[in-house]
């Protein structure tokens, strides 16, 4: 069949493309989208929780905006936007205004994975433990957040397979991942059918194997409580 | 079943690699073009010029795979934008994003100039800065309809349409031509397309979900020379007015110092005539088309007749 | 031991608590019993300020463990700017008192100016004289929930010790910061809670559980593990909400021996309970709770074999014991 000929043809000629640059990009970008993400998110959760009011309304503007648009949109915003208020943005590549807006938007994401894990933990546990005496924060450390972590991991590694689906958007500016490499070989071949058959397998086996991977991990975890 | 899924994956990625295991040599068809590059090598005391384009419209920009960085980017915008540097004093920066990302990042100053295959549009002269039109060889000039090539040669009258579907890259000057020949088209049948891009537009007409496909000349036969034949022109171009024949670049409105110096250069280009050898090269080494067919010699220099 | 005065806890519009007022003495064991929804958990949960009382105030031992409230004050009332002015348009001074307090006019009551200085004044040093830190007056109050609430990731010894060491090395800490001579060490801390927690273990028989994780006990189990976690900080007042409600029939014995045990020893306990007979037999006083308020009150032969309210002998003809 001439699909499959052009198929072999395209990844005789660009397999460096598809599959050195491209998953490449793709895993370098997810992996500094989610622990920044993991990072920040933490903090965001924490300071959600705080006394100070103006902080705690700052953090929330911030979730509800990036939950609220499209990745689309933000990653635009990050590109033209940010530079004029960050100057040194303007000499670098494009990849680094996205990276920063991929970790703003995991941090969002994440702040909330972590705050509906906290909130997963039975609240008898905070009661028990505050009626012995325990302060507020000795209660957390010790009994709430290590509970609170095994609802959230599991959670987190989803977010990881979401991002890498979501780097896609970044091929409107190039940066490099996957998608982009599917624009720029469709670009030169106009076999756009191919291309995007190409592209699909590779996400799909990345986040398969992503995925099984996960889950083997929260079992193993699920083994040792 | 982790076992099935090993094996499947090795399969998978070992029949890619199998397949991948010689680099391209394309080091003939980029012979002519490497010349007016190195030719065009800016050294710029003036600072740096920004330029947008969209990498994935062959032979005006395109990806040398196998090629990095900046290098990589191709094509007879780009050739441009070294000589508008050049001609300038500056450094060039080449910043790759889709093609409706070219026209933001110009509207919010983000960059200096867009060169991406751009035709006059009225919208586009009201928002920006259009500079003088330069010549993409017939890439613009000419504007044709492409088919299946079972109804090659069967279409050549504006007539002959009547009844059938067109599609058209979005916002393109295609997309205008398309409206003002058959405008009237208010047949019960005759529907039109818009296509986000052209690699999708392809693929719709080969699965004959469009009859026909509206596309700039050069792009037609880059299309045609990838399709393994079953792509032709259908013989049928355009009537274009002199103002859509060529591009244009982009600049932000109200630029007009830099929009004059443009101008100066690309006089001087048109005048000098070097538009028509980057084209040709361009299309060598975008594959269109070989370095014989178009007046080259093996080293890739320009044969005067 | 322990004085509640005049709670009253609103939940939004839901009034559940109107005005409870008892005293618990020491060694006294005081049971609560009553429908859902007449507010004996709230009660109990009031007495550690698990619940945040609207109005009234808890006394621990002598000391204050929730704000001030102005309400119980009458020399605080007569100082603020409400009850200054509504004398001054001629009010007497019980008609001002009981205005003021029926229709909580008084404005910022717990921390503003909005009342005058001399109001301030005199609420801040009610308070600076006889508050307890809230940490502090918990660890002197057990507490047994219906759900037993183990700490699921710390294993059955952890759970007994976790308390008295964090607690244990946090004083060590403050002493050494004020400067104080110390004996003891980190270690030495925890090697007593170890020990103490052994002992406790053996006492109620599950010494070879010390090692493992709360989910592979039994019901009964967990709430025995339960009651000797809230043993090991040696509290002057044992609280049960409801100790046996979650459990398996055939467990029920188990715990109530285990809380008799407890109460005859000499244990200050309130019981929030729904077993009448164990009620019967350990309790010195009850009460009997309807819709917010103290219905019955007695000893347990008064309120079980002769009860006056008639709500109260509905509610005890129901239960079968």
């Amino acid at each position: 069949m001439v699909f499959l000929s052009n198929i072999v043809m395209i990844m005789t000629r660009y397999w460096q493309l598809f599959l050195i640059k491209g998953i490449g990009y793709t895993l370098l970008l997810s992996v500094i989208a989610v622990a920044g993400g993991a990072f920040f998110g933490s903090l965001m959760a924490l300071g959600k929780r705080s006394k100070i009011k103006i902080l705690k309304w700052i953090i929330t503007a911030i979730v509800e905006v990036v939950r609220g648009t499209p990745m689309l949109l933000q990653l635009y915003f990050g590109v033209f936007v940010f530079p004029k208020i960050i100057p040194p943005l303007n000499a670098l590549p494009y990849i680094y205004s996205v990276s920063i807006v991929l970790i703003i938007n995991s941090s969002a994401y994440v702040s909330e994975i972590i705050r509906s894990g906290i909130e997963a933990v039975d609240p008898g546990q905070m009661e028990a433990a505050r009626s012995l005496g325990l302060t507020q924060r000795t209660a957390m450390l010790s009994i709430i957040l290590p509970q609170a972590v095994k609802n959230i991991l599991p959670a987190l590694g989803n977010e990881f397979i979401t991002v890498i689906k979501e780097t896609s958007l970044a091929s409107t500016f190039f940066v490099g991942e996957l998608m982009t490499q599917e624009i720029v070989v469709r670009g030169t071949t106009y076999l756009a059918l191919e291309c995007l058959t190409i592209t699909g397998v590779l996400y799909f086996v990345l986040t398969f194997v992503l995925s099984k991977g996960l889950k083997r991990w929260e079992r193993s975890m699920k083994a040792h409580a | 079943m982790k076992k099935a899924i090993a094996i499947v994956l090795a399969l998978v990625l070992g029949l890619f690699c199998l397949t991948g295991c010689t680099k391209a040599n394309d080091k003939k068809l980029s012979v002519a073009y490497d010349k007016y590059a190195a030719e065009l090598t800016a050294s710029g005391t003036n600072g740096t010029l920004t330029v947008a384009l969209s990498p994935d419209f062959a032979p005006m920009e395109f990806y040398d795979a196998s090629k990095s960085g900046d290098a990589a980017i191709v094509g007879f915008d780009v050739l441009l934008a070294k000589y508008l540097a050049k001609e300038l004093g500056m450094n060039l920066q080449l910043k790759p994003m889709s093609f409706e990302a070219c026209q933001v990042a110009v509207q919010t100053g983000s960059v200096d100039i867009a060169i991406s295959g751009f035709s006059w549009t009225k919208s586009r002269a009201e928002n920006y800065e259009l500079s003088d039109w330069y010549v993409a060889g017939e890439n613009e000039t000419q504007q044709s309809i492409i088919c299946l090539k079972e109804n090659e040669g069967k279409f050549t009258k504006a007539e002959d349409f009547k009844g059938h579907s067109i599609g058209y890259q979005g916002a393109s000057l295609q997309e205008q031509l398309v409206s003002e020949t058959f405008g009237n088209m208010s047949d019960v049948d005759s529907k039109t397309y818009v296509y986000a891009d052209l690699g999708v537009a392809v693929e719709a007409l080969k699965a004959k979900q469009v009859d026909f496909l509206a596309v700039a000349h050069g792009n037609g036969e880059s299309i045609i020379a990838s399709s393994n034949d079953a792509i032709a022109f259908t013989g049928f171009d355009f009537e274009v007015a002199e103002i859509y024949k060529n591009n244009v670049c982009l600049l932000q409105k109200g630029n007009k110092d830099l929009l004059n110096k443009v101008n100066t250069a690309l006089a001087k280009a048109l005048s000098n005539d070097y538009y028509s050898g980057w084209y040709d090269a361009s299309k060598v080494y975008a594959g269109v088309s070989t370095l014989d067919e178009l007046g080259f010699d093996d080293d890739g220099n320009k044969i005067s007749e | 031991m322990l004085d509640i005065k005049n709670i009253y806890k609103n939940f939004g519009d839901n009034h559940v608590l109107k005005g409870v007022s008892t005293t618990v003495e020491k060694g006294e064991v005081l049971t609560i019993i009553g429908v859902s929804g007449s507010g004996k958990s709230t009660l109990l949960r009031c007495m550690n300020l698990l619940e945040e009382p609207t109005f009234g105030e808890v006394w621990m031992e002598g000391k204050l463990m929730t704000p001030v409230d102005p309400y119980l004050h009458f020399d605080v009332i007569r100082a603020s700017n409400t009850y200054k002015s509504l004398v001054a348009e001629g009010m007497g001074d019980e008609e001002a008192i009981e205005k003021i307090k029926a229709e909580d006019l008084l404005k910022e009551k717990h921390h503003g100016r909005a009342e005058g200085a001399e109001y301030a004044a005199l609420m801040k040093k009610i308070y600076d004289e006889n508050h307890i830190d809230i940490n502090l007056g918990r660890q002197k109050m057990g507490m047994v929930f219906q759900n037993f609430n183990l700490f699921n990731n710390k294993t059955v010894k952890e759970n007994i010790t976790l308390a008295p060491v964090k607690i244990g090395k946090q004083r060590l800490k403050d002493a050494k910061k004020r400067g104080e001579t110390v004996t003891k060490t980190a270690a030495d801390i925890e090697a007593e809670a170890d020990k103490k927690a052994m002992a406790l273990l053996e006492r109620i028989g599950l010494q070879e559980k010390a090692n493992v994780y709360p989910s592979t006990l039994s019901g009964g189990q967990r709430q025995r593990v339960a009651i000797i976690r809230a043993l090991a900080m040696e509290p002057d007042v044992m609280l049960f909400d409801e100790p046996t409600s979650a459990l398996d029939p055939e467990m029920v014995g188990e715990v109530l021996d285990l809380i008799k045990d407890l109460v005859k020893s000499g244990m200050t306990s309130v019981i929030v309970t729904h077993e009448m007979g164990f009620a019967k037999e350990v309790s010195d006083r009850v009460i009997f709770m309807h819709d917010g308020v103290i219905a019955e009150e007695g000893t347990p032969d008064e309120v079980f074999n002769h009860p006056q309210n008639p709500r109260c002998k509905d509610f005890l003809s129901k239960v079968l014991y």
